[in-house]
């Protein structure tokens, strides 16, 4: 019976979708505007740069052979401190820079070097911050139709006049109470805003949900755990790997209505391919990180979805890391890509998991194609079996003695790499269409995990394992910057960072590929060959996204830097005893005037060039 | 604690030529002027913003510089800032044996400086 109605539920979705193509074929305010400005290099009008998520600029100003000459052309301070993701987007004359909780939001005139507009500061219950599992970060805003789009920290998603900076619309996507919060930017495809949610630490059910351009209407929302009806699937006509998916394929591998609280959450980088009209993005972690409590796939976490731009309906789905043990969430960005393979134009789709597999489908149907380690580290897993006979295609070979669910809970999985965090992260990476590499920001650390059984409490952390992290054994490192050939799986160069890579990558048709480090240092490197070609030291770490614009013929390459403060702080403050009484207070205080100017961004040019 | 440091500094002043001396031969000058300035900048936050104070803090960064090479210092930095306010994964591998170590470096040279110095 209750299949049955769920049946009905399902159609009913069709019908109305239906209904919903036909009003987009005749209302698209977002949709042209959004494909032609992105084709200008000049602007950047999205938080990936492209749809493709290439992050790749075919600026050519800024070449291999001048980029030596770079010089700060200006700067400015957010007043904000902790972590700066995210870049900042250009459109015309003004860009726009976002930062973290409390989210607010500058308009900054480029004909006067970034003088402020507007600024928009929302104001926030900072019972938020608890909640947000890593830093209070913010990835970005994003443009259609006159409007800026920010999801904020609170789950208000908001859409404010791109010239004054006023509130047009603003509506509340979810519940921060449950530990709902938003990080992730926004992306819009014709007439719709897409968000996610972010909240796997708390046991939030992952979404993601298009709402209208206009007003902020909902107009569908699609859950990555639940029933048929809820994740938007067809049993029928949704394939995995060459199949279709059939009725109840997340219910049936999670126990009970654990899929309630079992995350998925959705707070990475979405990508859009007009031609196919398909969006992709991927899920996160199940929650609890204890995987004795969840037994089963606990399917759709750790999924790479593609969704029809407009009905929200699955085309396929791919699971990465089925009944996850290590926190490896796959929400990372889907890069795609057409590259030749064995001959063969194909329209890739190429993801570097969390997990440390590097995976290339084809982004029409799904199918996988390369599976490979991008970190010679990644242990936990043999291989990703690509036998299409095998019982066990597409599923990775999990090594016993990394299972954390074969060791169980309280005992302390030791040497398991990557770490949680990732081989990456959210930090995304570039690919150039001129060299056919990928320019990838990653770790080189491994972890010892211990789960253990926690219960659920709304609002409260649900995490239920301890985890220790160090660098991946033979070496003292944490970090590479990796340029990937996503056709043959193989690293073509790797460059050592002491530190993780935590900032998001950008390749350029100039030749150089920028990338900025914990550190501070902005980079920048021949795409060829990895070879430095020059450095610059911003004020703090970078964990932003590099981008470049073109403004009076002239072009820039700006990024955000800020971790956190200044480490000025840190490295002071064995000077003086801090309970010494005496100066002490007041030295601080003085302390934080000067560290007040918060995360900065700065911005580079070649002097008259 | 704010005087102790100056009285180790009266007891060893005795031994103090010899050490600026090996400090001087040892620095390379590979610290750049921005970073011995943030760290006068700092020290004299915290220590006072008196003609003393700039005194004994470029003091401090000097010796640190004669003891501790500059990318060194640098890892210190990075890690002492990651750790400040930084949250989730990131945050950890900061706390991790490596990371130690690259504190412990920079406060030794740090405690060198203070005996020196204050």
């Amino acid at each position: 019976m209750a299949g049955f109605s769920m049946r009905l539920l399902a159609a009913s979705i069709v019908v109305s979708s239906f209904l919903l193509l036909q009003g987009a074929a005749i209302a698209q305010p977002g949709s042209d505007e959004l494909l032609k400005m992105e084709k200008d290099p000049a602007n950047v009008v999205m938080p990936t740069i492209t749809y493709d998520n290439q992050r790749y600029s075919s600026l050519n100003k800024i070449t291999a052979e001048n980029v030596g000459k770079l010089q700060v052309a200006w700067t400015f301070s957010t007043g904000v401190l902790r972590g700066h993701e995210g870049a900042p987007l250009v459109i015309g004359d003004v860009m726009y820079v976002h930062t973290p909780f409390p989210n607010t939001v500058f308009a900054l005139d480029l004909n006067h070097d970034g003088a402020i507009l507007w600024k928009y500061e929302p104001r926030q219950d900072p019972n938020v911050i608890p909640v947000m599992c890593c830093d209070t970060v913010n990835r970005g805003v994003a443009y259609a139709d006159g409007k800026i789009f920010l999801h904020q920290a609170d789950t208000t998603l908001v859409a404010l006049d791109a010239k004054t900076g006023k509130v047009v619309w603003s509506i509340k996507t979810d519940d921060p109470g449950k530990g709902a919060t938003g990080t992730a930017a926004p992306m819009i495809v014709k007439d719709k805003v897409y968000v996610g949610v972010s909240g796997g630490e708390f046991g939030v059910r992952g979404w993601l949900a298009a709402y209208s351009v206009k007003d902020g209407k909902q107009l569908w929302r699609a859950y990555s755990a639940g029933p048929d009806a809820d994740l938007m699937v067809d049993p029928e006509k949704t394939m995995s790997l060459g199949k279709p998916i059939g009725a109840n394929s997340s219910l049936k591998t999670w126990e009970g209505d654990q899929w309630k609280i079992g995350g998925g959450d959705t707070w990475g980088w979405y990508s859009y391919d007009p031609q196919l009209n398909l969006i992709y993005y991927g899920t996160g972690n199940p929650s609890t990180w204890n995987p004795k409590q969840r037994p089963g796939d606990n399917k759709w976490s750790m999924t790479i979805f593609a969704r029809d731009a407009d009905t929200g309906m699955a085309k396929w789905v791919y699971q990465m890391t089925p009944h996850d043990e290590w926190d490896y969430d796959g929400v990372n960005e889907m890069i795609l890509a057409d590259q030749q393979m064995n001959g063969q134009m194909r329209h890739l789709l190429v993801h570097f998991d969390r997990n440390g597999f590097a995976y290339t489908l084809d982004r029409v149907t799904g199918e996988l194609l390369v599976a490979e380690k991008y970190d010679p580290a990644v242990n936990w897993a043999t291989k990703v079996d690509m036998d299409k006979n095998s019982p066990t295609y597409g599923r990775p070979q999990v090594v016993a003695q990394y299972s954390t669910q074969h060791n169980g809970e309280d005992t302390d999985t030791k040497g398991v790499c990557p770490a949680a965090l990732g081989t990456k992260d959210e930090q995304p990476a570039a690919f150039s269409p001129d060299t056919g590499l990928f320019y990838v920001p990653t770790n080189h650390v491994c972890m010892d995990y211990e789960p253990f059984r926690v219960s659920y409490t709304a609002g409260q952390p649900y995490v239920g394992a301890t985890l220790s992290m160090y660098p991946a054994p033979g070496g003292n490192t944490m970090g590479n910057f990796v340029a990937w050939d996503a056709r043959t799986g193989k690293i073509a160069w790797s460059n050592p960072e002491q530190f993780s890579v935590w900032s998001g990558a950008l390749a350029t048709k100039g030749g150089v590929v920028f990338y900025g480090t914990l550190e501070g240092y902005l980079k920048a490197v021949d795409a060829k060959t990895g070879k430095e070609l020059y450095r610059f030291k911003t004020p703090s770490g970078i964990i932003g996204n590099v981008m470049t614009y073109e403004h009076a013929g002239k072009q820039y390459v700006a990024v955000l830097s800020g971790v956190g403060g200044w480490a000025g702080i840190g490295l002071a403050a064995g000077l003086t005893d801090a309970h010494a009484g005496l100066g002490a207070v007041g030295g601080y205080a003085a302390l934080n005037n000067y560290t007040a100017l918060g995360g900065s961004l700065t911005v580079f040019a070649i002097p008259g060039g | 604690m704010a005087l102790p440091p100056f009285l180790c500094g009266l007891l060893l002043s005795l031994v103090m030529p010899v050490l600026a001396v090996a400090a001087q031969a040892a620095d390379d000058n590979s610290y750049p002027t921005e970073a011995r300035a943030d760290y006068v900048f700092a020290c004299m936050a915290t220590n006072g913003q008196t003609q003393e104070a700039l005194r004994r803090c470029s003091c401090s960064i000097d010796v640190i510089a004669s003891v501790l090479p500059y990318d060194r210092f640098e890892d210190a930095e990075t890690v002492l800032r990651m750790r400040r306010s930084t949250g989730g994964y990131l945050a950890e591998t900061f706390r991790s044996a490596l990371s130690n170590g690259m504190v412990r470096d920079f406060e030794e040279a740090q405690a060198e400086a203070e005996i020196r110095c204050f």
